[in-house]
This record gives structure tokens, C-alpha cells and sequence, in this order.
């Protein structure tokens, strides 16, 4: 019985691809028709993605039961030595993923019937999220780097697709185009790394990997800078799809795709993939110290970044996304400290409440778009919002308990995995802990300031207006809205916000420092996780002095919020007036945005237009040139041939003539 | 006093004194390996009795006679391939493996031209009966010029091919055009056929009088003259006499003048089989007669590839009638090919080879196009083509093939001609040849997609009168399905030889690397 559903396992990514073609076949040849089908394309791939789901579930339930891996191979290139296999492996960790892959897509999808009821692109949306879906499960499933490489360039391709969804719209085309540009630089490097260890290794898969370098650093045959070289090279991949610094800047602009697409693939599932490729080279890296520390220092600065520009974004999605990045700083961090675990335990917790949140914020953009009109400038602006508690109870109390679990409140689950996080990062090195610590209070701050901006006080709407900090946002002064009153969304956008409330409360309780049953799972020998070195036994003192402290830091983020947020919302931002060289630095995303504008953007597309340039003139009038001098020769030589038998006999006897002489003098 | 050769000897003694003596001495004469000669002679009788007997009457089927005559050359030239390599009539006559293969193209060529021409003759109002005699007769000048390995018999070969192709030059006696092309191609024959007389008797003389060519060559090294003027001489007379062959800049002059007025299928013959006999001629004659002045002969032979490369490639561009672009293309063709000849490798042998056969086809296919559009629209003018595609499409997609296989489009065969000889020469280090062949490719590719282009892209208002005027599509008068069949037999070839070149490519290289003459070089090649 068991051996059969792992040999069924290749189905898990198959069906959701077997969906997308479908119905990307049925809209490239019939697009009219399958267009018009509509719900017959959503409970086509929900129903497939169903199936996924109980496999993957059933997968994940006999790796609990102590299963061993299973790995299944297929030779998918042979040229001379060289030897490229393909095919999927099942372990803990990817099993773990492709439960958490699979709920949330199924969920998400769920969720997009109703968001997206009233679009043209309804049934190719589900086509992109099916295609998505496949794409995440293979890379999941890949047993080796190439492969790995090759989901990788393809969740990228759909997460371009879904982002500029909206392809009349401008900002969505731009956004999509520097996710593109952005994603590739990282690609580079990872595509870099991987040659690099398979130059070093001649390996490609993981543990293949990580036991050459071991042998080669050993002996002393590979030189350890250079191997931390390729070890950061590989790294690049993840701090582009993960949205860490420097690379960061494609997440927030990504929020003009769709805010399902944002759940699922922008907040818990893609991004997620760079922290999952860093627990896969685990057992690469924990022979590479050096690259270990960028990793965590990367991470840590990233979580300190997002958390201050989360702190004054109005745009609620836009503050979301920069509370994603934070929170992926979070798990980088973990990974950089060299316990994957408490990574991953901050990824699947994270995987739900963001996903909540970012439905959440949907449902809110929803209900506000019946009011402001679709206009998402207007409809996602915190400071249009307020008092919706009133009207959209469900979207609320799901909100303030994805709010509650991002904050680290116990027993919420991120209260678990964040605390887990920061007590390894203490062991490794206080500095890290103190950087994740100041996060948690400003993470607590900037949640709750969100919540009360949207959901406390009174509603604003329009006759409030946007504009009280910056003045051309008043441009937007028509209005034409259809209610004077944001509604409750249908049940299917509030049905995946309230099952998702589950885990998101509940999920946090399997990793219990003092009885972790999910660092146990995934340290168990086998996995690939095994590395991780033994935690020192629980200490009650020292979890409450831990816990207490962070959770001290989040009250008073959470108080401070109340306090500046708590009244009647008046369009001015306390800590504008108080702080505002600060203020302005945060709302602007510290420059960087205009400084890649200034340092990279602006001098690149100077040496291309200068290139273009010399092709235009120079290359172009060379080959202009030649083609004219050929033409003219040609003009010329033609009238040699004058017609006369006489001048062709005196050409054959000067030919004989010369070539005697020239072969004669030769 | 020079000593007369053997066979020469026989002659002119007194009569045999017994019949056992004629026998074994026609025995030692060797006949069978000219098997596929004598065939085609048989063949080329029977035509022409068959043609006198019964008068037109009998051209409905001796095309047939005469494609079967040929075809049977071809299949006993196959047997001949497995029979051990053989010396005919003492010497003079060689059936080794590269002119097995040289003499299959030439009657290959024979035979296609023959089935192109059948309507093209009934439609001018032409005996057919005489005009297949004079090409079978062509042929078999060609076959035996790619075999003949003595002077005399060279010579008559060339004489017999040349005087019959100036016959079918002017094979169209009340158009005044050809009758041009026919004359001015006499005159300039005959000027060729003089130098390159003068170059073989200046080798006998100096060879103290061999006509075998292995025996000059001994003559000449033993007498330690293979590098002096004489001999210089005489080598550059006998390669004026062959480019004239080849239509190789600067002897040139005559081909676009000869093609644009003699009848579309016997340029079609000239362009390849003459060609062919030609290359077979040049290859035999300099390896065996001057292994002393390799480097001379070499260094002329890349000075006229270089030249038709050149020369022929540019001014093809500015051609406004398609059968004096092919002339030009034909003659840039033959540069490519020179390059084989030019490094003198192996390699470079069996790529001519290779390439020989797809120009075969590639251009018959061609020639086969422009025979069908000039039936039916009257013109070879390149302007009356533009919009072909609307209403002749087997037309569209035959010339269309055959031009860019001619510019060396993959995965056409024609590139994979041009690829395995710029390859021989790239490996010989003759990185001159290779560039300019590459650029003026390059060069070929725009006129030839200029054709295309008129033919397929133009929309239908800039239809031409020709086009606008075409008759309707019928194939069922006499001589068409023939046309029809050459056509695609021909398109078919283009298009997948390549691919399949493999087999093609073995046979080339099996047939240097057994030939006898070919071994010095062969060892050169191989140290």
C-alpha cells in the first residue's frame, strides 16, 4: 500500500500541470469557449489540485509514521562522462512543503472564485495558478540542483505571468518586468554556484555535493574562499526569490498582481523557496562557516529593513509585503545560524498567517473597491479605510488573528517559531538576536498600527481622502463608487480566511520548545536535515527569560500603536510629526528604490543606449557599406562582359599569360 | 625520335600474323571497363536509328530508351564499383572508384536533362530524336573524359563533349540567340581547346614523348624539370583549358552569354554534367601529371576559386533574368568547389564529390523550374516572377527550395555541401579560401532570396503581367509529367540529402581513399 503511493507520487506535481494544460490549450485554440466555461475550469483545477492535495497529505502522513525517503531517478541527458538524471524525492522536508504548498494553493484558488467573479481573465487566471502550482510542487520534489534550477525559472516565469496579470495596466507591466529583471540577477548567481560545485564536486545532487566538498576541503584540494564563493553564489538565487537585501526591491511592486497571487505566491509559497533551497544545501553549507555568517547577517539586516519601511507604508498590501520580507529575514537568519528547523517551523507558520493576512487584505480591497470604485490607489489606502470591523466581521476577526499570530503573542503560532528563531539566534551570536529582537517590537508596532488603520475607529472613505502627507496623491478626486458602505465578501473569500485561522492559531503548538515534535520530525537521520546539532535541553529559566522578553517588546509595539492609532484616525501620522527626516527615510524605502534607480538603472541604460548607438552607426553602416560596395562592384564588373567573343579571347590569353608569370615568379 | 606509346604501335604494324594474337591482345585491351560507355554508345545508336526509321513517330518513347540506356550506365557503373580496380585499354582509360563515381554524375545528369527537356523540344518545334543523340553523345564525352588517363584519349573525350555541346548550344536554329551562344561558344572553345592542346604537347615534348600521364610524371621527376618554365608552362595552358571547363574567372566569359541563349536544359547539362567531367578532368590530370609543382597548381587553383567566388557571387546581383543569375551563380558555385581542389587534401577531394552531387540536383531543380515557368509564362525575366506563389505553388516550393539550398540555407543539402568544404578547407589551414567562400555566400544568400522574395512576398496587385496571365495548371500534355517528375525528384533530393548525408559522405571518402592515383596524397595527408 505504501510503496504504491510513493510510486504515485510524480501525480502530486503532474495534476496541477495536467490542469494548466488543459485549460491553457483550451484558451489558445478554442478561447472563446473555454473562456465561457468559466467555473468549469475552476472546479476542473480545483478538483485536481484536491487530488494533489490527498497525496500529498497521504505522503506527508506515512513520513510522520517513519517512512523512509524515497527517491526515484530517470537518466534525462548522458553526453560522454557527463550524466544528468532527473526525478523526485520524498522526505521529510519535502513533504512537510508540499502539504503547505498544496493547502494553501487549494485554498487560494478557492479564494479566487470569488475575487476574481467578475474578471475577463477568469479561467486563464486559474490556468497561471494551476501552472504555478506545478511548478512550486517540482521544485519541491527535486532531487538534484539542475532540477531545482529548472522549477526555479519556471515558478519565476509564473510569478512574471501573475504579476502582470492586469497587462493594461502600466504599473503591473513594470512591476512584472523588475520582478523578471531582479529574479535574474539571483538566477545568475545560483546558476553560477551550481556550475561552480559541479566543477569542484562533478556533482549535482545535495548530499553527493556536500560529502565531495567535505572530502576535497579535507585534503586541502579545494580552497575553503573559494568554496564559500560558490556557497554564496548559490545564495544569490535565494536572496532574489526571497527578497532579501539588496534584492528585495521586486516584492512590494509585485503586490499590482492579483491579491490572491500575492497570498500564494508572494507571501507563501514562492518567496519561501529560496529558504527551502537553503535547507536542501544545509548539509553543503555547514562545512562553508564563512557563508553561513552572510547568510545570517543578510537575513537579520533584512528583517530589520522590511520591519522599518513596514512601519509607514498606507498601502495596506504594500505594508504587507514589506512585513514578508521581514518575516523571510527571520527564516534566512535561522537558516544562516545552521538550524534549518526552526527555519522551516517560521516558514510553515508564516506560509498560513501571511497567506490569511494577505486574503484578508483582499477581502478589505474587495469590500473597499464597492465603495472607491476599482481604482487600486484608492482602494488599498489605509487612511481611506477605518471602522470596517463593523462591516466585514469575518475578514476582521481573521485579520486580528493573523495580526496576533505575526506579533508573537502566545500561543499564536508565530509566537512559537519566531521565539524558537530568536533563542537559536542567541546561542549563535546576541548581535543577531538583538537586531531580530528590535524587528519583533517594530513587527508588533507596524501589525497593529495596519489593524487600526483598517478595521478600528470609524469609516472614512473618499470624504476623508488620501493626501494628508503627500499632496499630489489628491489627484485622485473623482469619485465613483457604487455603495456608500464597504459589504462582507461572499463565503468563498471568507471560507479560506476562517479555515486558515486554524492553523494559523493552532499549527505553532507542534513545535513546542519544550516538546518539539516538528524539529524532531525533520532532524530525524535520513533527512536532510540531520546536521543540525543537538539543542542543549529545555531550560524553563531561560525560555521564560527568552519568551518573556520578546514578548515584552511586542506589548509595548502593540501599546505604542494604540496610542498613536487608537483614536480617531486624522489623516495625520504621529510619528511624522515627531520624527520626520525618519519618517520620510521609512515611507521612501530608505532611497534604494532611487539609489538602484541612480546607480545601476541609470548607467546601464546609458551604456545601452550607447551601445545602440555604435550598432546603429557603426555596425549597422559597416554592413550598410558592404551590401552598397558589393551592389556597385557588381554594377561594375557586369559590363566586363561586353558581349565581344574578341575581349573574351584576349581575357583568356592575358589570364595565361599572368598566371605563368605569377606561378612562375612564386 | 620520341617513342610512341604502345596501342599507338599495335596500329601501325603490320597486320596480326594469327588470330590467337587479336584475340589475347583485345583481351589485354581490357573492354569491360568501358562497359558503361559502350551502353550508352548502344543506346545512342538505337536513338538515332529508331529516330531514322520511324521519324517523329518514334520520340514518344526513345526518351525512354535513352533514360534506360543511361540508367543502365549508372547501375553497371555500380557493378563496376565492386569489381577490382581496372586498367583499360592499356592505360589509357582508368575505372577506379573517383571516376566511377564522377562518370555516374555525368550520366545522371545525362538523363535528367534529357527528361526536363522533352516538352521544352516539342514546344520549340525541334527534333527531340536529335537532340537526346547529340547530349547522349555529350555524355558519353564526359564519361570518358572522367575516366581517360592518356593524353590522346583526353583530348578526344574533351573534343567529343565540347563539339557537342556547341551543337546543342545552337540546338534552337531559328532563334538567333542561340545560334549566338553557339558560335561564340565554338570560338571560345576552340581558343581553350588550342591553349590546352599546346599545354599537352608541350608535356610530350618535355616528357620525351609519353602521352600515359603516369609516364610524364616519371619523365618529368627523373629528369628533374617538374619545377622549370617549360613545365610551368605547359601546367597553366592545361588548366586554361580546363577552367574554360569550369567556367573559372577569368575564363569565364562565355558562360552567362552561352546560358542566357542556348535552350534551358542543355544549360542545365552544361552547369552540372560538363561541370562534373570537367572537375574529374582536373583532378586526375594535376595529381597525376604535376606532384612536383603541387604548390603551383595549388596556389592557381586558389587564386581562381577566389576570383569565381568572388566575381561570380557580385555581379550575380545585379542580374535581371534568371538564367544569367544562374550563369553568375554557377560560376561562384564552381569557386566553392575549387576550394577542394585548391587544399589538395582527401578530404577536400571527397567534399567535391559530396558537393557535386547536391549541385546535381539542387540546380537541375532549378534549371527544371525556370524550363517550367518559361513554358508557361514565356520569360526568364526574375521581374515576371513576383507573385508566382498565388498561382503556381509546386512551382513556389520547387524553386524556392533549390535557390536557397543553392545559398546554403540549412538544413537544406546545399548547406551541408557548403559546410563539409569549407570544413576540408578550414582543416588544411586554407583560412583565405574558407573566408572569402563565407562571405561570398553570404553575398549569394541575398540574390538568391531576392527570387524568393519576388515569388512569394509580393502582394497580388504587384502581380506581374506574366504571373497576372499564367494558364491554368495542366499537366497532361507530352513531356510535362516527365517535367513534373524531374522536379520533384529533384526537390526531393535537395531537401533531405543533407540529412541523410551520411551514407553519401562514406561513399566519397571510400572512393578517394581507394583510388590509386589519389595515394600519394593520401600518405601526405595522413603524415
Amino acid at each position: 500500500m505504501e510503496q504504491a503511493l510513493y510510486q504515485y507520487a510524480w501525480l502530486v506535481p503532474v495534476l496541477p500541470l495536467l490542469g494548466a494544460t488543459l485549460v491553457g490549450t483550451g484558451l489558445i485554440t478554442f478561447g472563446e469557449w473555454t473562456s465561457r466555461l468559466r467555473r468549469g475550469n475552476a472546479v476542473l483545477i480545483l478538483l485536481l489540485m484536491g487530488v494533489s492535495l490527498t497525496l500529498s497529505v497521504a505522503l506527508f502522513w506515512s513520513q510522520v509514521l517513519g517512512h523512509d525517503p524515497y527517491t526515484w531517478n530517470f537518466t534525462w541527458a548522458v553526453a560522454g562522462p557527463f550524466h544528468l538524471e532527473m526525478g523526485l524525492v520524498v522526505d521529510r522536508l519535502s513533504s512537510l512543503m508540499l502539504v503547505i504548498v498544496t493547502t494553501v494553493a487549494l485554498l487560494v484558488m478557492i479564494y479566487s472564485d470569488g475575487y476574481m467573479a467578475h474578471d475577463r481573465g477568469y479561467s486563464r487566471f486559474f490556468a497561471y495558478l494551476s501552472l504555478f502550482s506545478a511548478s512550486m510542487l517540482g521544485l519541491v520534489l527535486s532531487p538534484n540542483l539542475v532540477q531545482v534550477y529548472v522549477f526555479w525559472e519556471l515558478v519565476g516565469m509564473c510569478s512574471y505571468l501573475l504579476i502582470g496579470f492586469w497587462y493594461d495596466r502600466v504599473a503591473a507591466r513594470e512591476a512584472a518586468q523588475k520582478a523578471f529583471v531582479v529574479n535574474r540577477v539571483g538566477d545568475f548567481g545560483l546558476l553560477l554556484g551550481i556550475l561552480g560545485f559541479y566543477w569542484a564536486t562533478g556533482q549535482l545532487e545535495f548530499t553527493g555535493i556536500a560529502d565531495r566538498v567535505a572530502e576535497l576541503l579535507a585534503a586541502g584540494a579545494l580552497p575553503m574562499w573559494v568554496a564559500t564563493g560558490f556557497g554564496i553564489l548559490v545564495f544569490l538565487g535565494p536572496v532574489a526569490k526571497s527578497a532579501q537585501v539588496p534584492l528585495h526591491v521586486w516584492l512590494p511592486d509585485a503586490m499590482e498582481g492579483p491579491t490572491p497571487i500575492s497570498a500564494l505566491i508572494h507571501a507563501a509559497t514562492m518567496v519561501a523557496a529560496g529558504v527551502f533551497l537553503l535547507a536542501r544545501m544545509m548539509p553543503v553549507y555547514e562545512h562553508l562557516p564563512v557563508t553561513l555568517q552572510v547568510v545570517a547577517w543578510t537575513g537579520a539586516f533584512t528583517a530589520f529593513l522590511g520591519a522599518t519601511i513596514a512601519l509607514t507604508q498606507n498601502d495596506i498590501k504594500k505594508g504587507l509585503a514589506y512585513s514578508t520580507i521581514s518575516q523571510l529575514g527571520y527564516m534566512v537568519m535561522a537558516m544562516g545560524v545552521a538550524v534549518p528547523a526552526a527555519g522551516m517551523f517560521h516558514l510553515m507558520t508564516h506560509a498560513y498567517f501571511k497567506a490569511m493576512l494577505f486574503l484578508g487584505s483582499g477581502s478589505v480591497i474587495h469590500g473597499m473597491e464597492a465603495v472607491v470604485g476599482h481604482d487600486p490607489i484608492k482602494a488599498q489606502d489605509m487612511r481611506n479605510m477605518g471602522g470596517l470591523r463593523k462591516y466585514m466581521p469575518i475578514t476582521a476577526a481573521t485579520f486580528l488573528i493573523g495580526t496576533l499570530a505575526i506579533c508573537g503573542i502566545p500561543p499564536f503560532a508565530g509566537f512559537w517559531s519566531k521565539d524558537e528563531i530568536l533563542h537559536v539566534a542567541f546561542e549563535a551570536n546576541w548581535g543577531l538576536w538583538l537586531v531580530g529582537w528590535l524587528t519583533a517590537g517594530m513587527t508588533a508596532f507596524y501589525m497593529f498600527r495596519m489593524y487600526l488603520l483598517t478595521f478600528g475607529g470609524e469609516f472614512r472613505g473618499l470624504a476623508f481622502g488620501p493626501g494628508a502627507m503627500q499632496v499630489e496623491e489628491l489627484a485622485h478626486t473623482e469619485t465613483h463608487g457604487h455603495a456608500s458602505e464597504p459589504h462582507e465578501s461572499p463565503l468563498t473569500m471568507t471560507l479560506p480566511l476562517v479555515i486558515l485561522a486554524v492553523p494559523s492559531v493552532l499549527v505553532g503548538l507542534v513545535g513546542l520548545p519544550f516538546a518539539n515534535y516538528f524539529e524532531h520530525f525533520l532532524e530525524e537521520p535520513g533527512s536532510a536535515l540531520q546536521v543540525v546539532p543537538e539543542l542543549a535541553g529545555f531550560d524553563w529559566g531561560e525560555f521564560l527569560l527568552m519568551a518573556g522578553s520578546s514578548v515584552g517588546i511586542g506589548l509595548i509595539g502593540i501599546t505604542l500603536a494604540f496610542v498613536s492609532y487608537g483614536g480617531k484616525f486624522t489623516g495625520v501620522e504621529p510619528l511624522a510629526e515627531r520624527f520626520p527626516t525618519l519618517y520620510e527615510f521609512s515611507l521612501n524605502k530608505w532611497y534604494l528604490d532611487e539609489l538602484y534607480e541612480r546607480w545601476f538603472a541609470l548607467p546601464l541604460r546609458r551604456l545601452a543606449r550607447q551601445a545602440l548607438e555604435t550598432d546603429y552607426r557603426i555596425i549597422d553602416g559597416l554592413v550598410n557599406l558592404t551590401g552598397l560596395v558589393t551592389l556597385v562592384t557588381g554594377e561594375v564588373l557586369k559590363y566586363l562582359n561586353n558581349g565581344r567573343v574578341q575581349t573574351y579571347a584576349l581575357v583568356i590569353l592575358v589570364a595565361v599569360l599572368g598566371l605563368v608569370l605569377v606561378s612562375g615568379l612564386s | 625520335m620520341p617513342q610512341l606509346p604502345n596501342w599507338i604501335n599495335l596500329v601501325e604494324k603490320e597486320p596480326p600474323e594469327d588470330l590467337a594474337m587479336d584475340v589475347v591482345s583485345l583481351a589485354a585491351l581490357n573492354t569491360g571497363t568501358i562497359v558503361p560507355e559502350l551502353l550508352v554508345i548502344g543506346t545512342l545508336l538505337l536513338v538515332l536509328l529508331a529516330d531514322l526509321l520511324s521519324g517523329r513517330q518514334a520520340s514518344r518513347w526513345t526518351p525512354y530508351l535513352a533514360v534506360v540506356g543511361l540508367i543502365g550506365a549508372v547501375v553497371s557503373l555500380g557493378f563496376q564499383w565492386n569489381m577490382p580496380v581496372a586498367e583499360g585499354f592499356l592505360g589509357s582509360f582508368q575505372a577506379d572508384h573517383l571516376g566511377i563515381l564522377f562518370r555516374g554524375l555525368v550520366a545522371l545528369a545525362g538523363a535528367l536533362s534529357i527528361l526536363m527537356a522533352i516538352r521544352y523540344v516539342n514546344e520549340a518545334g525541334s527534333a527531340l530524336g536529335e537532340y537526346m543523340t547529340i547530349l547522349l553523345v555529350a555524355t558519353v564525352g564526359g564519361m570518358f573524359l572522367a575516366g581517360s588517363d592518356e593524353m590522346v584519349m583526353v583530348f578526344v573525350a574533351l573534343e567529343t563533349l565540347g563539339l557537342a555541346s556547341y551543337l546543342l548550344a545552337g540546338y534552337m536554329k531559328r532563334d538567333v540567340r542561340s545560334n549566338e551562344a553557339a558560335l561564340k561558344y565554338l570560338l571560345i572553345g576552340a581558343t581553350s581547346s588550342a591553349i590546352f592542346l599546346y599545354g599537352l604537347s608541350l608535356l610530350y615534348g618535355l616528357s620525351g614523348g609519353e602521352t600515359r600521364l603516369s609516364a610524364i610524371a616519371q619523365q618529368l621527376a627523373r629528369q628533374d624539370i617538374s619545377q622549370s618554365l617549360g613545365v610551368l608552362m605547359a601546367l597553366v595552358f592545361v588548366i586554361a583549358g580546363i577552367a574554360f571547363k569550369l567556367s573559372a574567372v577569368p575564363f569565364h566569359q562565355w558562360t552567362p552569354d552561352v546560358y542566357e541563349g542556348s535552350p534551358t536544359p542543355v544549360v542545365a547539362f552544361l552547369s552540372v554534367g560538363s561541370k562534373a567531367a570537367g572537375f574529374a578532368l582536373a583532378i586526375r590530370l594535376l595529381v597525376t601529371v604535376f606532384p612536383g609543382a603541387t604548390e603551383q597548381w595549388q596556389f592557381v587553383f586558389e587564386s581562381l576559386a577566389i576570383l569565381s567566388m568572388v566575381l561570380g557571387n557580385v555581379v550575380a546581383l545585379t542580374q535581371t533574368s534568371l538564367k544569367r543569375l544562374l550563369a553568375y551563380s554557377s560560376i561562384g558555385q564552381a569557386g566553392f568547389l575549387m576550394i577542394g581542389l585548391a587544399i589538395g587534401t582527401p578530404e577536400g577531394y571527397a567534399s567535391i564529390l559530396f558537393y557535386a552531387f547536391i549541385y546535381l540536383f539542387t540546380n537541375l531543380g532549378a534549371f527544371a523550374c525556370v524550363i517550367l515557368f518559361s513554358l508557361r509564362a514565356g520569360t526568364d525575366e526574375i521581374n515576371e516572377y513576383a507573385g508566382l506563389y498565388q498561382k503556381d505553388p509546386l512551382l513556389t516550393l520547387g524553386l524556392s527550395l533549390c535557390l536557397l539550398s543553392l545559398g546554403g540555407i540549412p538544413p537544406l543539402s546545399g548547406f551541408f555541401g557548403k559546410l563539409y568544404i569549407f570544413w576540408a578547407g578550414w582543416q588544411a589551414g586554407a583560412y583565405t579560401l574558407v573566408l572569402v567562400g563565407l562571405v561570398t555566400s553570404v553575398i549569394s544568400i541575398y540574390y538568391y532570396i531576392r527570387v524568393v522574395r519576388m515569388i512569394v512576398v509580393k502582394e497580388p496587385q504587384e502581380m506581374s503581367l506574366a504571373v497576372q496571365n499564367y494558364p491554368a495548371l495542366t499537366w497532361d500534355m507530352a513531356g510535362l509529367p516527365e517535367l513534373r517528375a524531374t522536379l520533384i525528384a529533384c526537390v526531393v533530393v535537395t531537401a533531405v540529402a543533407g540529412l541523410l548525408a551520411n551514407p553519401l559522405l562514406t561513399l566519397a571518402n571510400n572512393a578517394v581513399t581507394s583510388t590509386p592515383f589519389l595515394q600519394p596524397q593520401i600518405q601526405v595527408a595522413q603524415k
